[in-house]
């Protein structure tokens, strides 16, 4: 009955793309409209005196483009770098950053009815970027809202480039 | 010392002595027309001279006091320990009594130096259920009462104005530090130490927040034992602390133009060089000599953990810095003291950096370069350069940095 009425109504419950990556053997997804495209993993100049979650700088065909360490973001252990690590770049807040993650999955359609609310545990500097939970395929998907990845003062530390 | 006072007027009236020209006086016989059996009654024994000495000083009192406290006239108790005298006071049966409770006078205020104004009396303080049946007054009696004593009130504020109250009143900030120093149980300092000590407290360049606890009466104890034991050392103290607070900081941009620096304007060359294994640059033109480490710098003590030591040099005594210390302290270090090491000496000063390895320089364009921008937290980084992917060092904006008197 619900689909009925969201199909009369699509722009009720819009159906959105959302990039699933894994980290730490967990499934986590980010807006596909802030994802610009998914670099496999390159050399990454280290930056003195850049945030401890900041892993370094990579050339983007001439720009330089802050990487960050989203194990290291999300208070995960480190990982290593694998064939499957891959810098996904994206805009946030109106800056391009890429998040180093252990591998990307596919691009998954949600509709907004079946995105439920995070449960407020864990520790906050984690559950801020948390935008809702999804039950897919019998797996729990982790939406990631990019803008709260990087408070604004964390951009002018890192985004000096 | 006030109520001797009315009782001598008392006494007067009650002895039916010559009476003044004070209408008060005469009033005060009409209603208070006391026979002299009754008068004989009172247990008042004051001699004559006393009498007489007592009747100036009414006069006096009446005529000094600013603070009488005869608004209304209208008779109200004096609870005894409030009074410092517990003279000798008149209650509602006529009988003097050594430390009596209920006043049917005015009340004279003996103190009259801790204010200027005049105290008015409260509504608590009149108790009517003490008020004595035999002596209430009539309406108009009061009326009339109470413009007598307002005329004699007046008349005595006029005449007691003196210099003090026309003093102006001292600025709140000086009242409330009187008032603290006052409340303390050890005033150990005073304004007169710092003024001995050629120190203002409007020069030193504190935040107010360090001088509030000061004056405010709710400071805890440690606030106000910090503030009293204030010496010049301390003071020196202070200086040093709102310096490192706020700081006259450089312009580190001051040599930038054009969104990049003086020396990068056009193409330049960059000498790229290795510690903890990450590459850095620095232009050749911020560079005067590349030493090699040969002989063990010496170390100065209270020095911070960046600092390798001094190599003496014939122009003075070079101040080293490890490089990979000084702006990765977050990575392990990899400066091999005991190995070949390079030291960096920057131009026009003695200061110099301790690196791992040396390459050879690069030729760069301003457009080969991403410019840091302004909200940048490292003011010696200049940019990255793109094509080696390492970071660039503004050598002038450093050498400022260094020259802090905090570094």
């Amino acid at each position: 009955m619900t689909a009925q009425l969201t199909k009369k109504n699509p722009s009720e419950d819009p159906v959105l793309q959302w990039v699933t990556f894994h980290l730490a053997g967990e499934t986590y997804g980010v807006n596909v409209m802030q994802v610009q495209e998914v670099l496999r993993y390159t050399e990454i100049a280290p930056v003195p005196g850049a945030p401890h979650y900041v892993i370094g700088i990579i050339n983007l065909r001439g720009n330089v483009v802050t990487v960050i360490d989203t194990r290291n973001r999300f208070a995960l252990s480190p990982g290593e770098i694998t064939d499957n690590t891959r810098i996904v770049i994206i805009e946030a807040e109106k800056n391009v950053v890429g998040i180093l993650v252990d591998s990307v999955a596919e691009v998954v359609y949600l509709r907004q009815s079946e995105i439920e609310t995070a449960p407020n545990v864990g520790n906050e500097e984690s559950a801020k970027f948390i935008q809702g939970v999804c039950h897919k395929n019998s797996e729990l998907l982790i939406l990631i809202e990019l803008d709260k990845l990087i408070s604004d003062e964390e951009w002018a530390a890192i985004g000096g480039f | 010392m006030c109520q001797l006072i009315w009782v001598a007027i008392m006494s007067d009236v009650v002895d039916q002595s010559e009476a003044g020209d004070d209408p008060l006086e005469h009033y005060m016989m009409s209603l208070f027309s006391v026979p002299s059996s009754t008068s004989s009654k009172l247990d008042i024994t004051i001699p004559q001279e006393e009498k007489q000495e007592l009747e100036r000083n009414q006069n006096t009192v009446l005529r000094k006091s600013p603070r009488l406290n005869t608004v209304t006239g209208e008779m109200h108790t004096v609870a005894s320990d409030q009074h410092p005298d517990k003279g000798s006071l008149i209650t509602d049966d006529g009988l003097k009594a050594s430390s009596g409770t209920t006043s049917i006078l005015p009340t004279v205020v003996d103190d009259c130096k801790a204010s200027a104004s005049i105290s008015t009396p409260k509504k608590s303080d009149y108790k009517a259920e003490q008020i004595p049946t035999d002596v209430l007054l009539a309406p108009n009696q009061k009326r009339e009462l109470q413009a007598l004593l307002d005329q004699s009130l007046n008349a005595s504020l006029t005449s007691c104005a003196d210099e003090s109250y026309r003093q102006p009143i001292a600025s709140p900030q000086r009242s409330v530090v009187a008032t603290t120093i006052a409340a303390q149980d050890k005033p150990r300092i005073q304004a007169s130490t710092l003024h001995d000590s050629g120190i203002r407290l409007s020069d030193i360049p504190l935040p107010s927040t360090h001088l509030m606890p000061a004056i405010k009466t709710e400071c805890t104890d440690e606030m106000r034992v910090n503030h009293q034991v204030l010496t010049n050392s301390d003071v020196s103290a202070l200086e040093a602390v709102c310096k490192t607070i706020s700081p006259d900081l450089p312009d580190y941009r001051a040599h930038w133009s054009n969104h990049c620096p003086s020396w990068a304007q056009g193409t330049f060359d960059a000498l790229l060089f290795k510690c903890r294994g990450v590459t850095l640059a620095i232009p050749l033109t911020s560079l005067g000599h590349i030493y090699t480490h040969e002989e063990r710098l010496k170390q100065l003590p209270n020095t911070p953990s960046w600092m390798l030591g001094v190599k003496p040099l014939p122009q003075g005594q070079l101040k080293v810095i490890d490089a990979g210390a000084y702006f990765m302290p977050e990575r392990a270090p990899s400066l091999n003291l005991e190995g070949e090491l390079y030291i960096l000496g920057l131009a026009g000063c003695l200061w110099g950096f301790a690196v791992d390895t040396l390459t050879n320089p690069v030729t760069i364009k301003p457009e080969d370069v991403q410019w840091r921008s302004l909200n940048s937290h490292n003011p010696w980084l200049a940019g990255a350069i793109k094509k080696q992917m390492c970071v660039l060092i503004d050598a002038p904006a450093l050498l400022t940095f260094l020259q802090l008197p905090s570094v």
